[in-house]
């Protein structure tokens, strides 16, 4: 199957060398190395055949936005799957959510708060169904990110569109999540709103440390807080990115990160969560 | 005239009507999601409060699952501007504990310094090298 449009640029989609989080955006950014993007690019998803969040999502909402066409992968498992999971439109509507076994794409648009807010707990409500039975208090490590991360988008961003697409993995035993926007990302964001000029690898910095844009001590939790909870409560990993640099975080190592030639307009944040089998506090870490 | 989002929910104190004050009732859950998110939900939902004519307005999180902070933080400003800006009597009823933490979290924030500087690595890698690394 290929989208839709005439095409000049193929771009082979490769599958990730290493199984860690960060690996999982490669194949993205092997692809935003070839060129610029436009609606004459096709990403040629035929080889893959296996496909993560932090691989996909970033691949959708270029497809959305640029127009670019895409082919599917020959296996028919991954192409199928990529079917069920509403590849690569996304949905935008809870109650299409409700009816679903697998977590679909979310499509998180500006324009109608409610369906948002709706999808984005159902969003959360699948992940848990696919991750049942959980301990007590797991819940909250399942929606606080995801809740985190989606008001970002639309706090931040000045973007009308943004996405969320989530993965069990049961012979893995993890969960992969990503949420990301095409937005003006960390570093004009503290450009326009507070006069401050940084570069990405700054803005990523600050961001993590929790500078608000808003110009409020009071704001700017909610990554910082995300990470602690997965990397130290939960023994998973986070990802984040905006413009040409990042973070990952995982035990015993975290690490900023630069993109040579490649920038991301807009953030990127992934998470890893294995499989939580003790009762779970959030609340030890909220500030 | 309420807003109509908030007619299904409404009712009228007997005790009131002699005085014409009214109190909505707000479930949450219902009106924005079992798990709460956005600040922009908050913020809508403000602004429908502002402009009903209620005075008594109950903030019912029976069904709620979680809130996030940022959203508990939208939340308690909302709280903040109703009550002295709009002298309005809010009441919260009914958060389980989880957001209960949530919101006390926030309440306490603001009456607290700021937390320690947190340590942030600053050992640059370039991605592709990352890649690399077992």
């Amino acid at each position: 199957m290929v989208g839709s449009g005439n095409y000049m640029a193929s771009i082979k989609i490769n599958a990730p060398n290493g199984t860690q989080l960060h690996n999982q955006f490669a194949p993205v950014f092997q692809a935003l190395k070839q060129g610029p993007i436009s609606s004459e690019t096709e990403f040629d998803l035929s080889a893959l055949s296996f496909l993560s969040p932090l691989t996909t999502l970033p691949l959708v909402s270029l497809i959305h936005e640029i127009g670019c066409s895409f082919k599917m992968p020959t296996n028919s498992q991954v192409s199928s799957y990529l079917d069920t999971v509403s590849f690569p439109t996304g949905i935008s509507s809870d109650f299409v959510a409700r009816g679903m076994t697998y977590i679909p794409i979310g499509r998180l648009s500006a324009g109608d708060t409610a369906a948002n807010e709706r999808l984005i707990s159902e969003f959360g409500q699948l992940i848990l169904n696919k991750l049942a039975p959980l301990p007590l208090g797991a819940a909250n490590a399942i929606h606080y990110p995801i809740g985190e991360m989606t008001t970002n988008i639309f706090d931040h961003s000045k973007k009308d569109t943004g996405w969320m697409f989530g993965q069990y993995f049961p012979k893995k035993k993890y969960l992969d999540v990503c949420i990301l926007d095409r937005g003006r990302g960390f570093r004009r964001c503290y450009e326009e709103e507070l006069n401050l000029v940084v570069d990405d690898a700054q803005a990523v910095d600050l961001a993590l440390r929790g500078k608000s844009s808003k110009k409020s001590d009071e704001r700017g939790f909610g990554i910082w807080t995300t990470k602690r909870m997965i990397v130290e409560g939960l023994g998973g990993q986070c990802f984040i990115l905006s413009g040409s640099a990042g973070y990952i975080a995982m035990p015993g190592n975290e690490q900023p990160f630069t993109l040579k030639d490649v920038s991301w307009n807009g953030v990127i944040v992934a998470f890893r969560i294995p499989d939580i089998t003790q009762p779970f506090d959030h609340t030890r870490y909220l500030e | 005239m309420l807003p109509s989002l908030f007619r299904d929910t409404m009712y009228l104190r007997n005790a009131d009507m002699t005085n014409k004050i009214q109190t909505i009732r707000v479930d949450l859950a219902e009106k924005l999601a079992p798990c709460i998110s956005t600040r922009v939900a908050i913020q809508v939902l403000r602004n429908e409060l502002v402009a009903s004519s209620a005075k008594n307005i109950v903030l019912d999180f029976q069904h709620v699952e979680s809130v996030s902070r940022s959203a508990a933080h939208e939340l308690i400003l909302t709280l903040f501007d109703l009550t002295n800006l709009f002298h309005k009597k809010v009441a919260i009823e009914n958060p389980n504990d989880g957001v209960q933490a949530v919101l006390s979290a926030v309440t306490d924030r603001s009456i607290k310094s700021k937390p320690e500087e947190r340590y942030v690595s600053q050992k640059t890698i370039d991605f592709e090298e990352l890649c690399q690394l077992a």
